[in-house]
């Protein structure tokens, strides 16, 4: 079956004119077509534009997304995924927010009137909340709740604790609109942590009616979770959870009484479609307003198709290369020339255009763009140069050497990427040079974690999604002695550490610019990470969709969106 | 041996099968490789000792594997299935929303591969290396080799998004809600509660999630009984059945069809209880919220409360199957029932 024939079948079905014979021939050309793409057939088949047929009035949204697997909860003691901080966002408030994540400086009061008063040493910290705020349940909003909510936080003691746990010692409410938070140190990227959704402010009266508790035992005590996932809301957001089905759709009302300005949707649904291209058809077809998964190789039909429009943003996600720093068990990479000639060896614009096919950047090192300091590092970053990687691995005289490359098997990196074919090809890449060999080693998903996570692996592949919109989420995971990336590496430089205690307390921009300018430069030639691309968030939506725009932290910021009949 | 007494036998056996199944599977998961603690912490808490002590004791990994098998049954038997560790749902909620979506599909898809798989086996033997055989068997083919996510995408791209005939992934349409859970089964609750609006729509989103699912079952099905029938056909009983003067339409429905059934109805029982726990990418590519992906994705994450949830489940339907058709074989040969 030619692609013309096949063409000309979809252009029949698309009128609708087929007898039975003509239909059974074009069924036929749908099951033949995959299998012609597939095995090489010339040029890729794009389904020609249709207008499609409206199943969804204007005043509602509706987003496609895989649930089932990436949903738990909008409950802002337990929450920690990624995929539904954009319904959380909308549904909690925090103190701070970040419209634009392409420009992560730039944050806004959301329930504080104002930024943070800080005092001469930088350790106590006063908030003033914003008076009137109502929950939706009715409930008015004080200090007391913003103590509640991140109590609760701390001691439910799951994946986002840390957010109130590591950062200070005591929060307490000075009036009903004031709350005094009292640092462990002094810390410039207060705002940005301030400003992540775990941290959002909920209805203390209505959770503890329904089973909240922010007593220290409340990760065994709190049963709200339940509650909330039944559909219910304690927030004050512009939306509110009326229904929560993660099998089926979860959808977000319009709070008639919200404090700030009305939203222009009057609902946002979100529809469990698990496979991603079922996801673009639905809003192809008229089912959905948006697809939440792009496949980075039909991106480019999205855009030829004047139905439809592609959304697209930064994203703070990196895919790395992390290679044990120590003898055991890094053997030849625990040599830093080992590890710089690797650099030089793999092919990063292969990558970026030919794999990610352009959804992609590739950072200098371990922090995305457009973080503070990484634009000034760009010219830092590892570039392909195999002589260079020949010469820097002679060099290290570690002699013929073999690294067993371990990888989650079957699962995709950051931005949907296989693991398979990136691994296939950085062995490729890497094996160009003399006296080195690469054995790929994939591991069952969560054996490598584990083994990753203790320091076992040589030589593997990760990836990593920000907590907050800070440099210093980065620099120091993955530089500090003994603390997260880090320590499954072996990583330790006491000048890191020691900048990374100067960076986080410096509150003046221009130098704490340069406090982290060094800390990168020097991972950077200390190479115990390898940063293979920063995928560019994508998103399929009907022509008719404004407003909506993609987020480093919240995944979509729909505050601001709205529809066209 | 009388019929009551061979079904008694057979629960005896059911139980002891049961026990059995929740101990090896409470063993096995446990001596995979992995932690499903690990993999539910995040990054930044990785090593933190006091969350992942708080998780460990929340659902109880903290005591000694005895213990813990112990205070499983224990709960068990009070109807605590426990949380899911990577949902962090009551694992008894999880099965009573899934078994009743996998029944369902899995139940219309038998419907599909009976009524599509018994009268082409019939036509094939019937007409046996004429062209309806060769056709019959064609399609048979089809339905047992064509993989299961490439029909179902290929008829999503087809029926969904070019001509638009049927709906999409998904259970329900747009917006809609589910008429109030009698069953969970939503077709049938909607004819319960007389909402055709919603009978109407999930049934429409059943027409080909059914067919991906049921065309292996239609395949095997049609072969199985072509080939019993064929058998039949040739066997002396038939010929006396002929030499009598019977017609042809009682030879095969009064003789031959009756004795081809039997192995028939063996692969149906153990084709009904695949399909209640394997439709893992049917379930997928329909966005359906069936047993087989929550069985799926508990193994991969190493859940033990939802892993041993599904495998009872799953265990108690493949006993209940083989009950039901060890039943019809002693319904259908009373010569079984007293061997």
């Amino acid at each position: 079956m030619t692609d013309a024939r096949f063409q000309h079948y979809l252009r029949r079905l698309d009128r609708g004119r087929f007898n039975r014979r003509q239909l059974m021939g074009g069924a036929a050309a749908a099951v033949a077509a995959p299998m012609s793409a597939r095995l090489g057939a010339s040029g890729a088949i794009a389904a020609p534009a249709r207008a499609p047929r409206r199943q969804i009035d204007a005043s509602t949204l509706v987003i496609a997304d895989n649930l089932r697997d990436n949903w738990i909860t909008l409950d802002p003691g337990w929450i920690y995924e990624i995929n539904s901080q954009a319904a959380m966002i909308l549904n909690y408030e925090p103190l701070y927010i970040l419209p634009d994540s392409s420009k992560p400086t730039e944050f806004e009061p959301l329930l504080a009137t104002e930024m943070p008063t800080v005092s001469d040493d930088g350790m106590e910290v006063t908030i003033p909340l914003r008076p009137g705020v109502s929950f939706h349940s009715g409930n008015e909003m004080t200090a007391d709740d913003l103590v509640f909510s991140w109590t609760r936080l701390k001691n439910i003691k799951f994946q986002a604790s840390f957010l109130a746990l590591d950062y200070w010692t005591a929060v307490e409410a000075v009036d009903p609109l004031t709350v005094k938070i009292t640092l462990v140190s002094p810390n410039a990227a207060l705002v940005p942590i301030l400003a992540s959704t775990p941290l959002a402010i909920s209805d203390s009266k209505l959770l503890i009616e329904n089973g909240a508790t922010d007593a220290e035992d409340a990760d065994q005590s709190d049963t709200a979770r339940e509650w909330i996932n039944a559909g219910n809301s304690a927030g004050t957001g512009p939306y509110m959870l009326t229904a929560w089905d993660i099998e089926g759709e979860v959808i977000l009302e319009r709070n008639p009484n919200y404090w700030g300005e009305a939203p222009a949707l009057e609902r946002i649904i979100w529809r469990n479609i698990v496979d991603p291209n079922s996801q673009l058809q639905a809003v192809q077809a008229g089912e959905a307003d948006l697809a939440y998964a792009l496949d980075p190789d039909v991106a480019g039909s999205v855009t030829e198709d004047e139905n439809l429009q592609l959304i697209t943003g930064p994203s703070l996600a990196i895919e790395y290369l992390a290679m044990h720093t120590q003898e055991d068990p890094g053997g030849p990479v625990s040599n830093k020339l080992v590890r710089q000639a690797l650099g030089h060896a793999i092919d990063y614009d292969g990558i970026v255009n030919d794999l990610m096919k352009g959804a992609a950047i590739q950072p200098a090192t371990i922090a995305p763009e457009p973080l503070l300091a990484t634009v000034e590092v760009q010219d830092l970053k590892y570039t392909t140069d195999v002589a260079r990687a020949q010469e820097l691995f002679d060099e290290s005289g570690v002699g013929p050497a073999e690294i067993t490359f371990s990888y989650a098997a079957g699962s995709s990196g950051e931005g949907g990427l296989d693991l398979e074919t990136l691994c296939t090809k950085l062995q490729a890449d890497l094996e160009q040079i003399e006296g080195l060999t690469v054995t790929l080693n994939p591991m069952d998903p969560a054996v490598r974690l584990e083994d990753y996570r203790a320091g076992l692996l040589q030589f593997t592949v990760s990836g990593w999604t920000p907590d907050y919109t800070d440099i210093h989420t980065y620099a120091e995971p993955f530089g500090r002695t003994d603390t997260a990336a880090a320590r499954r590496v072996g990583y330790s430089n006491p000048d890191v550490d020691a900048m990374l205690d100067a960076g986080i307390a410096e509150m003046d921009p221009e130098a704490r610019t340069q406090i982290y300018i060094d800390i990168l430069t020097q991972i950077i030639e200390d190479a115990p990470f390898l940063v293979l691309y920063q995928p560019v968030d994508q998103k399929a939506a009907s022509a008719n969709v404004q407003g909506v725009a993609t987020h480093s932290v919240y995944q979509l910021y729909l505050r601001n969106a709205s529809k066209t009949a | 041996m009388g019929l009551w007494a061979f079904i008694a036998r057979r629960i005896v056996l059911a139980m002891f099968v049961l026990v059995v199944v929740s101990i090896a599977t409470f063993l096995l998961a446990h001596a995979v490789p992995g932690d499903p603690i690990t993999a539910i912490m995040s990054e930044r808490q990785a090593n933190n000792e006091e969350v992942r002590a708080a998780l460990e004791k929340r659902w109880g990994l903290d005591q000694p594997l005895p213990v813990q098998y112990l205070y499983y049954v224990n709960n068990l038997r009070q109807g605590d299935w426990g949380e899911s560790i990577s949902r962090r749902t009551p694992v008894a909620q999880e099965l009573r929303d899934r078994v009743p979506a996998t029944l369902e599909l899995a139940g219309f898809a038998m419907m599909f591969a009976i009524v599509v798989g018994v009268p082409l086996g019939i036509v094939s033997a019937l007409n046996h290396d004429r062209w309806p055989d060769h056709v019959a068997r064609f399609v048979t083919l089809i339905g047992t080799s064509i993989p299961v996510f490439w029909l179902g995408l290929v008829l999503l791209y087809v029926f969904f998004y070019r001509l638009e005939w049927l709906p999409g992934p998904g259970r329900l349409d747009v917006g809609m809600k589910a008429p109030p859970t009698i069953t969970g089964i939503v077709t049938f609750d909607a004819l319960l509660h007389r909402d055709w609006e919603v009978l109407f729509a999930a049934l429409k989103r059943l027409v080909l999630p059914a067919i991906v699912l049921g065309s292996f079952a239609m395949g095997i099905i049609a072969r199985m009984l072509r080939s019993s029938l064929l058998a039949s056909l040739g066997d002396d009983y038939v010929r006396t059945a002929r030499a009598k003067g019977l017609g042809e339409r009682s030879v095969v429905t009064g003789h031959a069809l009756r004795n081809a059934l039997i192995p028939t109805v063996t692969v149906l029982g153990l084709t009904t209880a695949g399909l209640l726990a394997g439709a893992v990418l049917t379930e997928t590519i329909f966005s359906w919220p069936g047993l087989g992906s929550f069985a799926v994705s508990a193994a991969i994450k190493l859940d033990y409360p939802a892993l041993l949830g599904v495998t009872l489940i799953v265990a108690v339907i493949y006993v209940l199957i083989n009950l039901l058709v060890d039943i019809m074989y002693g319904l259908l040969d009373p010569r079984i029932r007293s061997s």
